[in-house]
C-alpha cells in the first residue's frame, strides 16, 4: 500500500472516532426532553385515542414526551419477547400477565414504588390484585378487566318459550336441548350452546375453567409441582363440554360461536364483555336481541374467571421514576368522582376497568343491562390461573387437551390425565426438588457484557459503525487501486 | 505473502464475513441453544445447560412433535401432485398461440401474490362454511356443504389444495423453461419414425426433462417440509393439531411457549431431515446421469 493511502486511512479512522464521540457527548446526551415509550395494541384509531388521553400528561409534564409503540394484539407477548432480547423494550409495558412469572424471573419488570403499591391495595378488587402479583409482590396496575359471563339471544329464548336465563349448568343443558334445531338430515342449524373451537380454542378452555372453579376445583397443588385439573371437578367440567357435543348434540364444533351469534344461529355461550365489539358492527339492530347474565352455578356456587391486564415499567427503562409517574397518572383519577384517564379510554372502546373508583365514576356504563352482570361478577372473579413459571407452555398443552376432547380424539378423563402428566413435567423444571437453578455460564458473560455495552451506547456505536463501514470501503478501494 | 496473493483473499472477505455472520454464527448459536433451557427473556449466559434433555423430551415425550412430523409427511404427498400438474400445465403453455403470454402470466400470478393475503382470501372467501364460494357451488349442485378448514379430516387436504394452486404456476414455469430447451429436431425425427404424441412425450420429452424434474423435486420437497404461512393464517395448526407443521410448532415453542432450547432442537432435527433428503436426491440425480455437476 502506498504511504499516501495509509495516511488517508489513518486520518479517516481518527475522524470517524472523533465524530462519534462528539455526537454522543455534545448532541445526544445534552437533550433534556425525556421520551417515554408506551406499549399499546389495537388499531390506529385506538392508538390515536390513547395518544389524545396521554397528551394531558404531557401538558402537566412539559419535559416529557410520550410515544406509543403500537403492536398487533395477538403479537403482543411475542413482541415483548423480541424487544427484551434486542434491548428495545418500551418504558411502559401493558400486557396479559400469564407470562408474569417469566418476566419477573428474567428481571425485565421494575418493582413498583411504594406509593403505587399503596394505591393498588386500596383501590382494586382482590382478584385483580392476585392477577398482577407474583411471589407475594405486586408488579403493576391491574387495568382491563374481562370476566366471562353468559351471553344469550333473547329472541331465540322467547321463540322457545324461555322467560329467564339459566342459573345453573344443569339448566344450561336443559335450555340448550330446547333451543337446538336440526335439519332433515340431522345436522344442527341452530346451536343451543355455542363453542369457540374453530375460532380460538382458548375461549373454550375459559368455559372449562369457569365450570371447574364453580364446581370447587383447585388448579394447582400447594407446592406448584402438579396441576389438579384431573380431579372429579375437572372430569365433571370437561365431560359437560364433551357431552354437549357428542351426547346432547346441542353444539357443533365446526361452527365458530362468533359467526353463529352474528347470524343468530346460536342461543347461548360464555364470553367477555369486549366480545360486543366483534358482534355489534356485524349484527346492527339485531344486536339488541342479545343479553348477558351472570355465569351459571355448579351446585349453588358461582365463580368466574377474568383476563386482567397489567401495566408496569420495564427494568431497562432509563427513566423509571418518570415512567411510574405516567403509569400512576393513567390509572388514578385526576379529580374526585372522575374516572382515571386510562378508564376513560377503556370506556370509549367498550372495555371495563378494574379500579373501584373508575366503575363508580361511570354509573351509566355499569348500569347498562348488557354490562351489569360483568360488574356484579367482580365479587366472585378469580384470575384464570395463578402466576406460575412455564404457564405459556402449559397453556399449549391444555389447549391441545381441549381440542382432542372436542374433536372426539380422546375421552375427558384420559385427556385430563395426559395433560396433567405433561404439564407436571414442565412444572418440574421450576418447582420441586429437581428444579432448575440460577446457574451461569461464564463463557457467555463476556458476550453479554458486550451486548449490554452496545445497547447502552447504541447511538454512538451506530455512528462509529457507519464511519467504520466507510473506512473499510475506502480501504478496499485503495488496496485495489494500489494493486493495479 | 505477496500483495498479488493477498488481494483475492481480501476481496473475498466481505462475502466470507456475510456467510460467517448470517449463516455460520447463527447455526452454531442455534446448536448451542438446543442444549439449554432458555426462555429468551433473560441474557443467554443465564440459561441452564440441560445437555440432551430438549432432544429427549421432543423425541420421546412430545406427541405434538410427532403429530407435526406426520403432518409434514402428509404435506409431502402434494409433491408428486404438484409435479404432475405442473408438467401438464407446462405442456399446455408450451404452445405458440395468440395470447399465450397472458395465460403464462395468469398461471404465475398466484405465486407472486402475497401468501398471507391469498391464504386469508381462501380461508374467508372460499372455504368459509357459510359464505364460502366452494360450499355455495356444492349447495347449487345439491351436495351437502363441507366444513373444510373446520374439520380435522378435511383441513389439511384443504390447505394442500391451496398450496398446490399457489405454487403450480411457478413449477409450470420451471418445466416450461426445460421444455423450451428440447430441440425441435428430436420431435421431427420422432414424427418421421411414426411416433404418436404419447410416444414423443414418453421417449423424447420425459428423458430430456429429467434434470428439471429432479431439480423441481428437490425444491418442492424442501418447500413442503417448511410450510408455515398457510397453516398459521388459515388454521393456526388446528383443528386439534391436524394441520400443525414442524415449522409452525417451532414458532409456537419459541415465541408463545418461550422455550427457545426446544425450538432450537426442532430446527436442528428439521435441518437433519432436509439435509438427508437432499443428499438422497442428489445421489439419485447422479445415478440417473441427470446431475449437471
Amino acid at each position: 500500500m502506498s504511504k499516501l493511502a495509509l495516511l488517508l486511512l489513518i486520518l479517516v479512522i481518527i475522524a470517524g472516532g472523533f465524530g462519534a464521540y462528539y455526537y454522543y457527548y455534545y448532541v445526544y446526551l445534552p437533550s433534556t426532553i425525556i421520551t417515554l415509550k408506551v406499549l399499546a395494541w389495537g388499531g390506529v384509531e385506538m392508538s390515536e385515542t390513547l395518544k389524545e388521553i396521554i397528551s394531558g400528561f404531557e401538558q402537566e409534564h412539559p419535559n416529557i414526551k410520550v410515544e406509543i409503540v403500537l403492536v398487533p394484539a395477538e403479537q403482543r407477548e411475542v413482541m415483548i419477547l423480541s424487544m427484551a432480547q434486542s434491548g428495545t423494550l418500551p418504558d411502559v409495558l401493558h400486557f396479559m400477565p400469564y407470562a408474569l412469572a417469566e418476566y419477573v424471573e428474567a428481571g425485565i419488570l421494575d418493582e413498583p414504588p411504594d406509593y403505587v403499591i399503596k394505591d393498588i391495595k386500596a383501590n382494586y378488587p382482590e382478584g385483580a390484585i392476585e392477577a398482577v402479583s407474583y411471589k407475594g409482590k405486586i408488579w403493576g396496575y391491574p387495568t382491563e378487566f374481562d370476566p366471562v359471563c353468559l351471553w344469550y339471544n333473547k329472541k331465540l329464548f322467547e321463540e322457545a318459550g324461555l322467560t329467564r336465563p339459566p342459573e345453573t349448568w344443569e339448566e344450561v343443558i336443559k335450555y340448550a336441548k330446547n333451543l337446538t334445531k336440526y335439519d332433515a338430515s340431522g345436522n344442527i342449524v341452530q346451536e343451543g350452546f355455542a363453542l369457540f373451537a374453530s375460532e380460538n380454542i382458548a375461549y373454550d378452555f375459559l368455559i372449562f375453567l369457569q365450570i371447574f372453579y364453580s364446581a370447587g376445583g383447585k388448579f394447582l397443588s400447594d407446592d406448584f409441582t402438579r396441576l389438579l385439573i384431573n380431579s372429579s371437578e375437572g372430569v365433571y367440567a370437561l365431560s359437560l363440554i364433551h357431552d354437549m357435543i357428542s351426547k346432547h348434540r346441542v353444539t357443533d364444533v365446526k361452527w365458530g360461536a362468533t359467526e353463529a351469534f352474528r347470524l343468530e344461529k346460536a342461543a347461548m355461550t360464555l364470553q367477555e364483555l369486549p366480545w360486543r365489539n366483534d358482534l355489534e358492527p356485524a349484527m346492527g339492530e339485531n344486536f339488541t336481541h342479545l343479553a348477558t347474565y351472570l355465569p351459571p352455578k355448579v351446585g349453588g356456587k358461582r365463580v368466574t374467571i377474568a383476563h386482567i391486564y397489567l401495566m408496569g415499567v420495564a427494568s431497562t427503562s432509563e427513566h423509571k421514576k418518570e415512567a411510574w409517574e405516567l403509569v400512576h397518572w393513567l390509572n388514578t383519577p385526576r379529580r374526585e368522582g372522575e374516572a382515571s384517564p386510562l378508564a376513560q379510554y377503556f370506556f370509549k372502546i367498550g372495555i371495563m376497568p378494574s379500579r373501584f373508583s373508575d366503575l363508580r365514576a361511570n354509573p351509566d356504563y355499569i348500569n347498562n343491562p348488557l354490562h351489569r352482570p360483568f360488574f356484579e361478577s367482580l365479587n366472585f372473579t378469580k384470575p384464570i390461573v395463578p402466576s406460575l413459571r412455564g404457564f405459556a407452555e402449559i397453556a399449549g398443552i391444555l389447549f391441545t387437551m381441549m381440542g382432542n376432547v372436542e374433536y372426539g380424539k380422546a375421552p375427558p378423563k384420559a385427556a385430563l390425565d395426559e395433560a396433567v402428566a405433561k404439564a407436571s413435567a414442565v412444572l418440574s423444571k421450576y418447582y420441586g426438588s429437581v428444579a432448575l437453578g440460577d446457574e451461569s455460564s461464564r463463557a457467555f458473560k463476556l458476550v453479554a457484557d458486550w451486548e449490554d455495552y452496545v445497547v447502552r451506547h447504541g447511538v454512538a456505536m451506530k455512528e462509529a459503525l457507519k464511519m467504520e463501514l466507510l473506512t473499510m470501503t475506502s480501504l478496499l478501494f485503495l488496496l485495489h487501486r494500489s494493486t493495479l | 505473502m505477496s500483495q498479488d496473493k493477498l488481494t483475492p483473499y481480501i476481496l473475498l472477505l466481505p462475502i466470507v464475513a456475510h456467510i460467517v455472520v448470517f449463516w455460520l454464527y447463527p447455526f452454531a448459536l442455534n446448536v448451542y441453544i438446543s442444549f439449554l433451557y432458555w426462555t429468551g427473556l433473560e441474557p443467554l449466559y443465564k440459561a441452564k445447560f440441560v445437555y440432551l434433555e430438549n432432544y429427549r423430551s421432543l423425541l420421546l415425550e412430545d406427541e405434538r412433535f410427532w403429530t407435526a412430523l406426520r403432518n409434514m409427511a402428509y404435506y409431502a404427498l402434494g409433491v408428486p401432485v404438484i409435479i404432475g400438474l405442473g408438467l401438464g400445465l407446462a405442456l399446455l403453455l408450451n404452445q405458440r398461440v395468440r395470447g399465450i403470454t397472458f395465460f403464462r402470466m395468469s398461471t404465475f400470478a398466484p405465486y407472486i401474490t402475497a401468501g398471507v393475503a391469498l391464504a386469508l382470501i381462501w380461508q374467508a372467501g372460499l372455504y368459509h362454511p357459510f359464505y364460502g364460494l366452494f360450499n355455495e357451488v356444492l349447495r347449487r349442485l345439491g351436495l351437502p356443504p363441507q366444513p373444510w378448514l373446520r374439520s380435522p379430516s378435511q383441513a389439511l387436504p384443504a390447505i394442500l389444495i391451496h398450496i398446490v394452486w399457489k405454487h403450480l404456476g411457478y413449477i409450470a414455469l420451471l418445466f416450461l423453461a426445460g421444455l423450451q430447451q428440447i430441440p425441435q429436431d428430436y420431435y421431427d425425427a420422432a414424427s418421421v419414425d411414426g411416433a404418436s404424441a404419447w410416444d414423443k412425450f414418453r421417449y423424447v420429452t420425459l428423458p430430456l426433462l429429467r434434470p428439471v424434474i429432479l431439480l423441481v423435486l428437490i425444491l418442492v420437497t424442501i418447500g413442503a417440509l417448511q410450510i408455515f404461512t398457510e397453516p398459521y393464517v388459515m388454521t393456526m395448526g388446528g383443528p386439534a393439531d391436524s394441520t400443525l407443521t414442524l415449522v409452525l410448532y417451532m414458532y409456537f415453542m419459541a415465541f408463545m411457549y418461550m422455550n427457545m432450547g426446544k425450538a432450537a432442537a426442532m430446527v436442528n432435527i428439521l435441518f437433519a431431515i432436509i439435509f438427508a433428503l437432499t443428499i438422497l436426491e442428489i445421489k439419485v440425480l447422479r445415478r440417473s446421469g441427470a446431475y449437471w455437476g
